[in-house]
């Protein structure tokens, strides 16, 4: 029996699973029960693990080895400037000059991938993810690898844009708030949440607007700002005005082109969101 | 721009791996068609070696149809060869039994002039004989003792019993008088048998002691062409 590699997208929503039959990659998903993922934290472990096992036998997934991509809450991540890969290790776990990030060296899990001329560390706490381990276990699931959804995300956005634009703000739902991810020269500079609750949407986007044109006033570059919208189709339009036309910049959102045929879901599935889209094909990309 | 490199894929688990005293990273996924590859080229070794062994046992079992159909050959010739070789045999003992009787009846002293002359010189005078039949293994003599100066009858017919018994080819005790009577005249009416041992035969001397010549010269003869006597 042969072992096919299949992807495990995790949020607070759902769970997808995606595998490759031939040529196209297949995925169908299965909504957690209300509550089972909380903050990214799996709390009814049992029940997502026996999830997780029939959503691949009633796909004839035979021989399944998971690579899960954790959900967006949960997991953080830094760049490290002026931090040789070779002590990495150390400084991540010196508990002097811990890292300016809420997880204990201690009590979490982390590693680094270089990223332009630094590092950028990621790091989960060790609850979560052993209690995605066990989720694993309870379907009885080699687990391969485990990454992070706005990881495989930012892979796909830098491949797309990497001869369109050296700035990139990009913006996504994050729950009921929004998300900005401002990406220089593929380096995640600066990422921020803003909360949309009691707020208007006009008044969000002119604090996105302000954050942008700050960042870019700070990193003293001027124009290509080159913008990707994460959102439904029926979303997307009200974002558009966040896009400065005269001071040269654009929207780069495109279709992936990536000779990746991911197919449509099966048996009624909800349609990927764009961000779970983008996941997705930044990890398919990696195995391809 | 040109210089962007994009990001490896991170893996949360390394350190844990590590903690379990495990590999950093999974081993290396051998892709489905490796699978097919190396099933593939097993197949292909496990059919060639039974193709080989299907060829050997072939070629042995052609070797052993060859043998076996050279060895029912073989057979049939040798149980010919033991068909005719009985026949022969049989052949052989008949006619070595035809010749034992022929050349047993051409030297038989019970039937020639030594066997007449052996009887006269066994007989005492006061005896006559009145039928002897001649067996294979026995004499039945019936005749009448005539009493004469120095003997009766019945001592008669006991000196003819003690003769006969007195020859070599009369086993001991084989000679008795089976019936012996008186008559209305002196004599006495007897019935002698004499049992005759048929393994010893007379020597051609003896032949010619009994006045048998020609039986004698048939005996020598017969016995330098070594014929059974």
């Amino acid at each position: 029996m042969a072992a096919r590699r299949v992807v495990a997208l995790a949020t607070e929503r759902r769970l997808i699973c995606c595998w490759q039959v031939k040529s196209v990659w297949c995925w169908r998903s299965v909504d957690w029960p209300s509550d089972a993922c909380v903050g990214g934290m799996p709390a009814q472990r049992d029940a997502m693990g026996e999830m997780l096992a029939e959503l691949l036998f009633e796909s004839d997934v035979i021989g399944a080895q998971l690579e899960l991509l954790l959900p967006l809450d949960g997991v953080d991540w830094r760049v490290l400037d002026g931090v040789q890969s070779d002590f990495i290790d150390s400084v991540l776990a010196d508990q002097d000059q811990p890292l300016q990030w809420p997880l204990n060296p201690l009590e979490s899990y982390s590693c680094v991938s270089p990223c332009s001329d630094g590092l950028l560390a990621i790091g989960v706490s060790r609850s979560m993810l052993l209690s995605w381990i066990d989720v694993v276990e309870q379907a009885d699931l080699p687990l391969r690898r485990v990454d992070w959804i706005l990881m495989s995300a930012l892979r796909t956005i830098n491949y797309l844009t990497v001869d369109r634009a050296r700035q990139v703000a990009w913006l996504f739902p994050h729950g009921s708030a929004l998300r900005l991810v401002l990406i220089q020269d593929g380096v995640p500079e600066v990422d921020h949440i803003f909360s949309m609750a009691d707020k208007p949407l006009n008044i969000v986007m002119s604090e996105v607007r302000r954050t942008v044109s700050a960042w870019q006033q700070l990193m003293n570059v001027r124009g290509m700002l080159g913008w990707w919208f994460s959102f439904p189709d029926s979303l997307q339009q009200s974002f558009m005005e966040l896009i400065d036309i005269d001071r040269d910049e654009r929207l780069l959102n495109q279709v992936f082109d990536g000779n990746i045929e991911l197919s449509d879901g099966l048996h009624g599935d909800e349609p990927l969101e764009p961000l779970e889209h983008l996941a997705l094909l930044g990890m398919l990309k990696e195995m391809t | 721009m040109a210089g962007r490199t994009l990001l490896p894929v991170p893996d949360l688990l390394r350190q844990r791996r590590v903690e379990l005293g495990l590999p950093a990273s999974s081993p290396p996924l051998r892709p489905a068609l490796g699978y097919v590859g190396m099933a593939s080229g097993i197949g292909a070794v496990l059919l060639a070696a039974v193709l080989i062994m299907y060829w050997q046992l072939l070629n042995r079992e052609q070797t052993l149809q060859q043998i076996l159909n050279d060895s029912s050959q073989t057979e049939q010739r040798v149980a010919k060869a033991k068909s005719r070789l009985k026949k022969s045999t049989t052949s052989a003992a008949k006619l070595e039994q035809d010749t034992e009787q022929i050349t047993t009846q051409l030297v038989s002293l019970r039937s020639g002039s030594a066997f007449l002359e052996q009887l006269r010189r066994v007989t005492p005078v006061g005896i006559s004989l009145q039928t002897v039949v001649v067996q294979p293994v026995q004499l039945r003599i019936n005749g009448l003792a005539h009493p004469n100066g120095r003997a009766d009858g019945y001592e008669q017919i006991n000196a003819i019993t003690l003769n006969f018994e007195s020859l070599p080819a009369v086993p001991l005790g084989s000679a008795f008088v089976e019936k012996a009577q008186g008559t209305d005249a002196d004599s006495t009416n007897f019935i002698l048998q004499v049992g005759i041992d048929p393994s010893i035969k007379p020597t051609p001397q003896q032949l010619r002691e009994l006045g048998a010549d020609g039986l004698a010269s048939r005996f020598e003869f017969l016995q330098k062409q070594g014929l059974p006597l």
